[in-house]
């Protein structure tokens, strides 16, 4: 096939199958797999893994969740697995469907923002149930979650930026390798089966940003997972593979990266860890908004903030292109407003916190809110950093307030603190499981020592789910 | 890729979502063409049903506990209707002598049929909703895969796996009752998840492809009848399959004369369990085979057109699967044997001494002058006498399709191993008569051993 001519510029001329950077990827994920994770890998495992059982929780009773069970009712197998937040069961593919599902539905997980990469969603989809299945220990999850987004990450990263800016749904796409190899080390998969799962895996990726204000979007990760379980147990039970998928001449990266370095996928694994970059979103919307939400609610929280009824004109000072993707001065619904940094704004100056319930449909539409938001108005500054903002209120007796945010909480400058991260998951599973965070930060606190991960599937579902 | 506003202006996934809904009465030809493709691929599926790629896959099903919703063919499993469409797609497309579609190279019949029959018999639907569902579901995967046009497949897609997800979804769709508006749904969401990479080729995850295709079709179409949404242009949107795997999709192509040009009546059925561009060659090897004793034979000289050697020229394959790709072999055994199934490319036959021995005197000679459907055969026999094959258009090609006598053959000839000769018959006579009267329980019935 003609691959000089028909996809632009490589950084690599031209493929070298002997290069083979799926085997020693995987070769590098058994070593890591075999050994305790080092403390700072194994914080940012717990953090991902807390955060994203959040927001697994927070969604659970969604209608994408609810229409993925309704169907696991009908079609699916043995109701062996667990799904956080549900007090029901469904089999390994589709509970790993429903769970990766609402772990993405609100936007809200884990991103790696030098890849836009959400890995927690497919990582915990396909971990959970085959963990608890397995009768795996605490610490056997908890490596298989932590390299399941380290290998996902790291395929991400040898195709970015060109995969993603093409239109694939990278969280998908690579979400399906990050997924067989979180099942496949639950399975105990050796190197050569683990690069057989990938090859299967990566043979099923999926993931177009067509979909993205739709289902869709999140069905990418949780599909992800249930391919990736799907993969693992073919491998397990003698399928066969690629199993050099990734740079292979008609693999992953050639058929979906116009520019790709495949030795981005292995330079340096086990001592550089992308799993350390991965953040936290602090607010339920788009990341650009963040820098201006965070100014707001600081405004709100201060001593003289004279309440919103005493606000004439908010002025929100930020770079041009956070008005160029969320410059929306009036949006109509909850999905809308995530991609409006003048509804964030608003919201944090109204309640003094951003959370889900400020992307209600009713508290966009609320007088109040439409009323505040029709009071903002943007000055862009190309001097600005993109992640700076600032925002500056002009109250009712001709006073002003004024606040700078230099990096928004939860970006890798100025990383959620561990009671922030709580807060925010208490945010999420409060509605959903009353009272029930604190058992859940110890359970993934207590999981690298624990003898099974029970008391985490414990925390994660409601009393009395059938075990 | 260019962006033009006329591209747009097409909604390709609704009006294949509106027309495979309510498809408009099925001309006889095109329905005579949809139960053809239905034969073969049971009979394929059938014939490749205790392979070690299957029994792997259905281990896997298993493991899982799924509920008994449907029918594996040539065995007496039942799994739920995803498993059962996945196993049936891997099998079928497993010896790679299935139904070519020769515009796209597109093998529609795997991904398609064992998705409609999946949720056919699941539903207790009658033969004419399943020969509906087969041909607009082989429709949309082939308009599809026209569309995406040739660097779609050079780029490293393997087309049969990311047009069969959509042509999957198709027939489950209108087999579940889908609203238009579902439909456009079920196939964005099968978009949003068509795949196969070209890497697979020589291992049993290509016709993986064709399992994934079929059981992720049937799981989008079932997902939105409960409630899931997508987008409404999943395969021509801006960010949508056409424009991501392809660098110059036609989306006129897709959707021009839909309902009166039938696409389905130009899918081909392999008589021979290769690469298809060795089957001219086979075709004289077979004819000299008639004429004269192989083993008499000195050199034997095959003409074909170059495209041959590029995909068929392993020179001593080791292993069954080798053989697959050796001109060599396949004019052998098409001498030896006088026909070239999945018996002929075995390892054992591979490694046979008197095939090696055989096609050790096969010579090729290309030639840019003979067409792809085309080759000569000549050699000299022990007296000194010459023999002269031509064969001008290869059994299976446009020109001359295998007829339904041969395609009966073939159908028989894989399923009968299974099924025992008189059963194998029954099973290509209900295909080939299914109608409102045949219930496709009784089809799937046909299709399995006796419990």
């Amino acid at each position: 096939m003609g691959q000089t001519s028909d996809v632009g510029h490589r950084r690599q001329a031209t493929p070298q199958p002997a290069r083979d950077t799926t085997a020693r990827l995987c070769a590098a994920l058994c070593e890591s797999a075999a050994a305790p994770l080092a403390a700072p890998v194994r914080r940012a495992a717990e953090r991902s893994l807390l955060n994203v059982l959040g927001t697994a929780i927070g969604a659970s009773r969604e209608p994408a969740v609810e229409t993925v069970l309704a169907k696991a009712a009908a079609h699916g197998g043995r109701p062996v697995a667990p799904i956080p937040g549900r007090p029901e069961r469904a089999d390994l593919t589709h509970a790993a469907l429903a769970t990766g599902i609402a772990a993405h539905l609100d936007d809200f997980d884990d991103t790696h923002l030098a890849t836009v990469i959400h890995p927690g969603a497919a990582t915990l989809g396909a971990s959970l149930g085959l963990a608890h299945q397995r009768h795996a220990r605490g610490r056997e999850l908890l490596t298989a979650f932590a390299l399941g987004c380290e290998a996902q990450l790291r395929v991400g990263v040898a195709m970015s930026p060109s995969h993603y800016d093409a239109g694939w749904h990278i969280t998908g796409t690579c979400g399906v390798v990050g997924a067989a190899v979180a099942a496949g080390l639950l399975l105990e998969l050796g190197p050569e089966q683990l690069a057989t799962a990938i090859g299967i895996a990566a043979s099923s990726t999926l993931g177009i940003r067509e979909a993205f204000g739709t289902m869709t979007k999140s069905f990418h990760p949780g599909k992800a997972a249930s391919n990736g379980i799907q993969a693992a147990v073919l491998t397990a039970r003698g399928f066969s593979a690629p199993t050099n998928i990734l740079d292979h001449p008609r693999g992953l990266y050639h058929v979906l990266a116009e520019d790709y370095d495949p030795e981005a996928a292995v330079a340096g694994f086990g001592s550089h860890w992308e799993l350390l970059a991965n953040t936290f979103k602090p607010y339920p919307c788009g990341i650009v908004t963040h820098p201006a939400i965070d100014a707001a609610v600081a405004l709100a929280g201060r001593p003289d903030y004279p309440g919103a009824e005493a606000i004439e004109d908010v002025v929100i000072r930020c770079h041009p292109l956070v008005v160029e993707l969320t410059g929306n001065p009036d949006p109509e619904d909850g999905l809308q407003a995530r991609f409006a940094t003048i509804h964030g704004v608003a919201a944090g100056l109204l309640r003094g916190t951003v959370g889900l319930p400020e992307y209600d449909d009713a508290f966009v539409r609320d007088a109040a809110t439409v009323g505040l938001r029709s009071r903002c108005r943007f000055e862009v500054d190309a001097a600005l950093a993109r992640a700076a903002a600032e925002v500056e209120l002009h109250l009712a007796g001709g006073q002003r307030l004024r606040e700078f945010v230099e990096h928004a909480r939860g970006s890798l400058e100025r990383p959620l603190s561990d009671a922030e991260l709580e807060a925010k998951v208490r945010g999420l599973v409060d509605p959903i499981l009353p009272g029930r965070t604190g058992a859940l930060v110890a359970a993934v606190d207590a999981l690298a020592d624990a003898d099974t991960v029970n008391e985490l599937v414990d925390a994660a579902t409601p009393e009395g789910a059938v075990l | 890729m260019t962006e033009t506003a006329t591209d747009t202006a097409i909604d390709v996934t609704r009006q294949l979502a509106d027309f495979s809904v309510a498809p408009p009465a099925l001309p006889d030809d095109v329905a005579h063409a949809g139960r053809r493709t239905i034969a073969n691929t049971l009979g394929l599926a059938v014939g490749a049903c205790d392979e070690p790629a299957t029994r792997v896959a259905l281990g896997a099903a298993r493991w899982f506990e799924p509920p008994e919703q449907a029918g594996v063919l040539g065995r007496t499993e039942r799994l739920n209707v995803e498993w059962t469409a996945l196993v049936n797609g891997l099998a079928a497309h497993l010896e790679d002598f299935d139904d070519t579609h020769l515009a796209t190279v597109i093998h529609p019949g795997a991904a398609v049929v064992p998705a409609a029959l999946a949720v056919a018999e699941w539903l207790d639907a009658d033969g004419q909703r399943l020969l509906e569902a087969t041909v607009v579901g082989v429709e949309v995967a082939l308009r599809v895969g026209l569309g995406l046009s040739s660097s779609h497949f050079d780029r490293g897609w393997h087309i049969s796996g990311t047009c069969g997800h959509v042509g999957a979804a198709a027939a489950a769709g209108l087999l579940l009752g889908l609203t238009a508006e579902q439909q456009a749904s079920a196939l964005s969401l099968a978009a949003a998840q068509a795949s196969g990479l070209l890497a697979a080729l020589g291992t049993v995850t290509k016709p993986l492809h064709l399992g994934k295709a079929a059981a992720n079709g049937v799981e989008a179409a079932l997902l939105v009848a409960h409630g899931f949404t997508a987008p409404e242009r999943g395969i021509e949107g801006r960010r949508g399959l056409a424009r991501l795997a392809s660098r110059d999709p036609d989306f006129t192509t897709m959707v021009a004369g839909l309902g009166q040009h039938w696409e389905t009546c130009a899918n081909a059925f392999k008589p021979y369990a290769c690469g298809i561009v060795a089957h001219p060659a086979i075709d004289a090897a077979i004819e000299l085979g008639r004429q004269v004793d192989p083993d008499a034979l000195d050199v034997i000289v095959a003409r074909v057109n170059p495209v041959v050697l590029d995909v068929m020229g392993v020179r001593d394959p080791t292993d069954g699967l080798q053989s697959k790709f050796s001109v060599y072999h396949a004019v052998a055994v098409g001498l030896h044997d006088g026909t070239a199934g999945p018996a002929q490319f075995t390892d054992a036959q591979a490694t046979d001494p008197r095939i090696r021995a055989l096609r050790e005197r096969v010579r090729v000679n290309l030639d840019a002058g003979i067409r792809r459907d085309e080759a000569r055969l000549s050699a000299r026999d022990g007296a000194g006498t010459a023999h002269e094959i031509h064969v001008p258009h290869a059994t299976g090609s446009a020109d001359r399709p295998l007829t339904d006598a041969q395609l009966r053959d073939k159908v028989t000839s894989l399923a009968a191993p299974v099924l025992g000769e008189a059963r194998a018959l029954a099973l290509w006579d209900c295909a080939l008569s299914l109608s409102a009267a045949v219930p496709v329980r009784d089809l799937v019935a046909a299709a399995r051993p006796h419990d």
